[in-house]
């Protein structure tokens, strides 16, 4: 009996032995604690998701707000996920300092010096706020005028125009459905409108709206130059096809590309350089005054355009994508501006 | 001689070893490269988009009604569904969709030819108008942005192919699928990102994923004399200046194999067609002016791939061989530094697929990381099995035959659920 029992328990506390380090993964096994598939990105990538959202969070109070337009009356009123302040009142900030989860207002609002918000602001009018305000989120169905140094933590969206004064400090996404004013000093992370102006200068250029119809050509199929080593464009020389360069692009003034370019480099645009397709950088971008770029402009590192400069057109925006975005004023790009690390507009 | 055979085997394991480490450590503290990934407002260039189905009742409907949800103008998207020679109701349902959705779908009925996705998707040429073209295979099932995301890569004029992330859908129905899962994140989220980010040779994996019109044509149009022609494609794009990316955050599900069987057919065929790439590139690769020394360096231990397994036997084998014949430096020494060779280099794959899961975040799934030893065994043999069967089928002249993988998938997809 002894002779059995002895090789059976060895048997038994070495199984075991061997067991123990897989039982985490035969408990999972069965288990199945964590078996779905990885959950995949489900959003569209529309910078005014958000907005969005609020939007639909604030279409019950909408006969609310209508209650307190016509009286001229604020509420404070309790919903599912927080209270909420109602404002009525149009004109000059009246409002609750109780800590609440969302500000709705029914009408157009001035809000003074020094605000702060920590709760979503939902306004159906316009918003003009003084200077070193401070907002988590702000929706406006109308306008929105941001006060020297404000700063909007999570995002804000505006109907019609948004304009931010001097170095204004705008996290996360900041969007307009028409037009987007940034003063010199403002900062940014992502933003978007069909017409962007780095401060109220830009207003001032003389904006293609349309391009060459030959320019049509550089969308597909012209052929493709790729040299090793640096490609050097002379001035007023013009272009067609692709171009892509093992290190640096330099276009000189006036030169013009029908097609997009690559440099595994810096690629620079000199003054009045035009380039109808888009520019890729492994490194860094710089557009001179003057120069326009149809398409999106992508680097790696930083891209810089200087004042005067127009990126995209009106009905065909396009993306600036870098890591860090620098604008000077008096330039307009028609579209998206996405700064990973940082965007902002020269003083 | 047998020595220095096995010090060459050891050697090899060492460096495939590094390689692992290296992605993974890239991945884990290294500067990520999404460079195309944030262009989300362009004028969007028309898009065709094939979709290879060969005996594809259970899953074509699926991959049909997500591309027509997809946030992509649809006066820009042809949708091609690629029938080839089914003999089951793929025909009949593709024609169902082509009734219900008027101009918007055009399929493509193959009657005869090569049998090979290959073969198909040159036939399906002749359908593709546009300069940007997507492929899927017909088990998988688009997001909504997906279209976009493998679009945007083109718009850099060096980009020739984009490939997406693979991400399993039928994870949790068995043990072979939650290995898998495993193994793909690892390869994905970890090798093939970091190949990315290093400026390697990240892989066009022939779905999900998109080629650009102009550089196929160049580089000769699609190659039916091959057993996998994506890694044939991405060596031939390679070669010709063309950079293949990859998207991490271009993600889209897919029916991985449900019994040992198919997946041992799958890895077989993947093999077989890496290593004709193998043969058919190693040389040009090393002679090319078109790449960078680390794109070269890191092309060849790509190619060479699928012949680590074998190489892995063989050291096994000259280790015990070494061990009976007493070798100069101890058969015992031998024995024992391919064993810890060996456990470092699992260790390195296992490291990556721990990296992966914590990338994905995912939790519980890690503690499945032990059985993947079992993946690794079946897929070191079958692999193995692939190279012998190549080398004496090219020793007897015959051709190498396509098989597809079969499908397990009985029902439509539900995504919100399975999430």
């Amino acid at each position: 009996m002894t002779s059995v029992l002895g090789p059976l328990a060895l048997a038994t506390s070495t199984g075991a032995l061997l067991i123990v380090p897989l039982a985490p993964a035969l408990r999972e096994l069965i288990s199945k604690r964590d078996a779905g598939p990885l959950v995949t990105r489900k959003d569209d990538g529309n910078i005014s998701s958000f907005a969005a959202s609020l939007r639909t969070r604030c279409i019950s109070l909408h006969r609310m707000l209508d209650d307190c337009a016509k009286f001229g009356d604020n509420q404070l009123i309790d919903l599912s996920h927080g209270s909420a302040f109602v404002v009525g009142q149009s004109g000059a900030w009246a409002g609750s300092h109780h800590p609440v989860a969302l500000v709705a207002c029914a009408g157009s609002v001035e809000l003074p010096a020094g605000f702060q918000s920590i709760a979503d602001f939902y306004c159906r009018g316009n918003v003009r706020c003084g200077q070193q305000s401070i907002f988590r989120s702000l929706l406006s169905e109308e306008e929105i005028a941001l006060g020297n140094d404000t700063q909007v933590l999570r995002w804000v969206h505006a109907e019609s125009s948004l304009s931010a004064g001097r170095n204004c400090r705008l996290y996360g996404r900041a969007s307009s459905a028409k037009l987007l004013t940034l003063s010199p000093g403002c900062s940014f992370e992502r933003i978007y409108a069909p017409v962007i102006y780095s401060s109220t200068e830009g207003t001032a250029l003389n904006l293609r709206t349309e391009y060459a119809p030959y320019a049509r050509l550089a969308q597909s199929g012209i052929g493709r130059t790729r040299v090793h080593g640096a490609m050097h464009f002379p001035a007023d020389e013009e272009h067609r096809g692709d171009a892509v360069a093992t290190r640096n692009i330099d276009l000189e003034q006036g030169a013009c590309i029908f097609g997009s370019m690559k440099a595994n480099g810096d690629i620079s645009l000199k003054e009045r350089a035009e380039v109808h397709g888009s520019l890729v950088s492994t490194k860094r971008i710089h557009i001179s005054s003057g120069c326009f770029v149809k398409g999106p402009i992508i680097a790696e590192r930083e891209v810089i355009i200087d004042s005067g400069v127009q990126v995209g057109l009106p009905g065909t925006p396009t993306t600036v994508s870098a890591p860090l975005i620098h604008l000077a004023p008096g330039s307009v790009l028609h579209g998206t501006a996405w700064a990973k690390t940082e965007g902002r507009v020269g003083d | 001689m047998l020595l220095g055979l096995f010090t060459a085997v050891v050697a090899l394991i060492c460096i495939y070893t590094i390689r692992h480490y290296c992605f993974t450590v890239n991945r884990i503290i290294g500067q990520q490269r999404h460079p195309y990934v944030d262009v989300d407002t362009a004028e969007w260039p028309p898009v065709t988009v094939l979709i290879a189905a060969h005996n594809e009742e259970a899953v074509v409907g699926d991959i049909l009604t997500a591309l027509l949800e997809v946030d992509y103008p649809a006066e820009k998207l042809a949708i091609v569904p690629v029938n080839d020679r089914s003999v089951d109701r793929t025909r009949e349902i593709i024609d169902s969709f082509v009734v219900h959705y008027p101009g918007r779908i055009t399929p493509f009925h193959r009657t005869g030819g090569r049998a090979g996705k290959a073969a198909a998707l040159k036939d399906a040429m002749a359908y593709v108008n546009t300069e940007i073209m997507l492929v899927f295979d017909a088990d998988y099932v688009p997001g909504k942005a997906l279209i976009r995301q493998l679009v945007a890569p083109f718009f850099d004029p060096e980009v020739g192919s984009v490939m997406g992330r693979v991400v399993p859908l039928n994870v949790g129905k068995k043990l072979l699928t939650r290995i898998l899962d495993l193994e793909r994140s690892g390869g994905y989220q970890v090798d093939q990102q970091a190949r990315m980010n290093l400026h390697f040779v990240p892989q066009y994996g022939g779905t999900v994923a998109g080629i650009r019109k102009s550089a196929l044509d160049e580089i000769g149009g699609w190659n039916e004399n091959t057993l996998a022609e994506d890694t044939d494609l991405t060596y031939r794009m390679l070669l010709a200046g063309w950079k293949t990316v990859y998207e991490n955050r271009a993600e889209c599900y897919e029916e991985v194999p449900e019994r040992w069987p198919v997946r041992v057919r799958q890895i077989m065929r993947w093999a077989k067609g890496h290593n004709q790439a193998m043969v058919g590139y190693s040389a040009l690769l090393l002679r090319s002016r078109n790449v960078s020394w680390w794109e070269r360096f890191d092309g060849l231990l790509l190619l060479g791939v699928y012949m680590m397994a074998p190489v892995l036997l063989l050291g096994w084998l000259l280790a015990m061989v070494l061990f009976y014949l007493g070798a100069p430096v101890g058969g015992g020494l031998a024995v024992l530094g391919l064993a810890a060779f060996t456990t470092l280099g699992n260790f390195a794959a296992f490291f990556e697929i721990a990296a992966a899961a914590r990338l994905d975040g995912s939790r519980a799934r890690i503690q499945l990381l032990p059985l993947t030893f079992l993946g690794f065994t079946v897929s070191a043999i079958s692999v193995s099995r692939a190279a012998w069967q190549q080398f004496t089928s090219w020793i007897r002249g015959q051709e190498m035959v396509w098989h597809k993988t079969e499908r397990s998938r009985v029902a439509p997809v539900v995504l919100e659920k399975s999430a």
